[in-house]
């Protein structure tokens, strides 16, 4: 009879990391509520500075927890299977108005990947920062997928979708009402710029403007999971 | 029984999200094609809920189940992060400098292109 112990391990050790991260998660989600949910509170950000944290003060090291999670991990291609019920659901906004949307949303998203690839270049970042900065106008379920099919820096790109996320939600708004837009422009390029971070802020505030946020990023998210991996040789050279 | 309740209302929908991520993470792979496997999957899953619609609702709750918990799945991926944190440090003032200004520059894009392309206020 084989040896079933190895087994048993993995599997109550992947239960256990599992189980932590959802609670410190749920944790994080209620912080935010309670605060309100600004941008910066986002359970994400806060949810893995807690969990970091939370390891660093039980010295539970780094590699036994992202083995422990990989279960979690692969959990993300069907959670992201899941956001074609966003787009399901605004799928009358996207009739009403298609071309618009269609040609704002494509033309944002390429302008995103364009200018962080041109920014990133002129900085002089290196080659792992370079890569992940490449998706950083995508979500973060997408810019994670993207990164594990071509073999890319997973946890840079992540950090840079979730922090830009943060970013646009803070910034985006107040710029585009300066600048004098209204309605439904805004809302579409929040989503692609500050995709679920920003989503979820509008969504509080006016719920079809969130459903066209919503639309965006994951129409954002759709393209840049055709586009990147096809030039990922010209983006890693 | 709430857990079997939970259950046959939820597990339905998942497991559906979970297959099409796998055929098309397989199709991929056979086709050797440069796209993620769960945009196929989240392609075929609109194609399905657009053309099926009520005939798919039971798959719905269990979709949402997974979108509510989507920042959880996501975790692990920044935790991971602590390894790079140098990396990080070393050109953070770039990085805020690029975040920040592609992030307006993408924004202001947008919406510029949703106006010149016709697009309402409304």
């Amino acid at each position: 009879m084989p040896n079933m112990m190895p087994v048993m391990v993995a599997l109550w050790s992947a239960l256990l990391a599992s189980a932590l991260v959802l609670l410190v998660f749920a944790g994080a989600r209620a912080l935010s509520g309670r605060l309100g949910h600004p941008p910066w509170a986002s359970p994400v950000l806060t949810g893995a500075i807690a969990t970091a944290l939370l390891l660093a003060a039980t010295g539970i090291p780094l590699a036994w927890f992202s083995a422990a999670t990989q279960p979690l991990r692969w959990l993300l291609g069907p959670a992201l299977v899941a956001l074609a019920l966003v787009v399901e659901a605004n799928a009358g906004l996207l009739r009403r108005s298609a071309l618009p949307v269609l040609v704002a949303v494509t033309g944002g998203t390429l302008v995103g990947l364009a200018s962080a690839i041109v920014m990133a270049r002129w900085l002089g970042l290196g080659p792992d920062l370079a890569a992940a900065v490449s998706t950083k106008t995508v979500s973060t379920p997408f810019s994670v997928a993207i990164m594990m099919k071509v073999g890319g820096p997973v946890e840079l790109a992540a950090a840079m979708s979730v922090t830009t996320g943060v970013v646009g939600a803070l910034t985006v708004m107040p710029l585009l009402r300066r600048l004098g837009f209204r309605g439904a422009g805004p809302a579409l390029a929040l989503g692609v710029a500050a995709h679920i971070v920003g989503t979820d802020w509008l969504t509080r505030r006016d719920a079809r403007a969130g459903g066209l946020a919503a639309l965006a990023f994951v129409i954002a998210g759709v393209i840049l999971g055709l586009l990147v991996p096809a030039i990922w040789p010209w983006l890693a050279a | 029984m709430a857990v079997r309740k939970f259950l046959q209302g939820h597990a339905p929908g998942v497991a559906l999200c979970i297959a099409l991520a796998e055929a098309g993470r397989w199709l991929a792979a056979a086709l050797a094609l440069p796209v993620p496997g769960a945009v196929i999957g989240l392609a075929a899953y609109l194609a399905l809920l657009l053309t099926l619609g009520e005939r798919l609702a039971w798959s719905r709750d269990g979709g949402r189940l997974l979108l509510r918990w989507l920042g959880a799945l996501l975790v692990p991926a920044l935790v991971g992060l602590g390894a790079r944190a140098m990396l990080i440090a070393d050109a953070a003032l770039p990085l805020v400098l690029l975040l920040v200004t592609t992030t307006l520059v993408t924004a202001v894009a947008t919406a510029l292109l949703y106006r010149l392309a016709g697009g309402g206020d409304s």
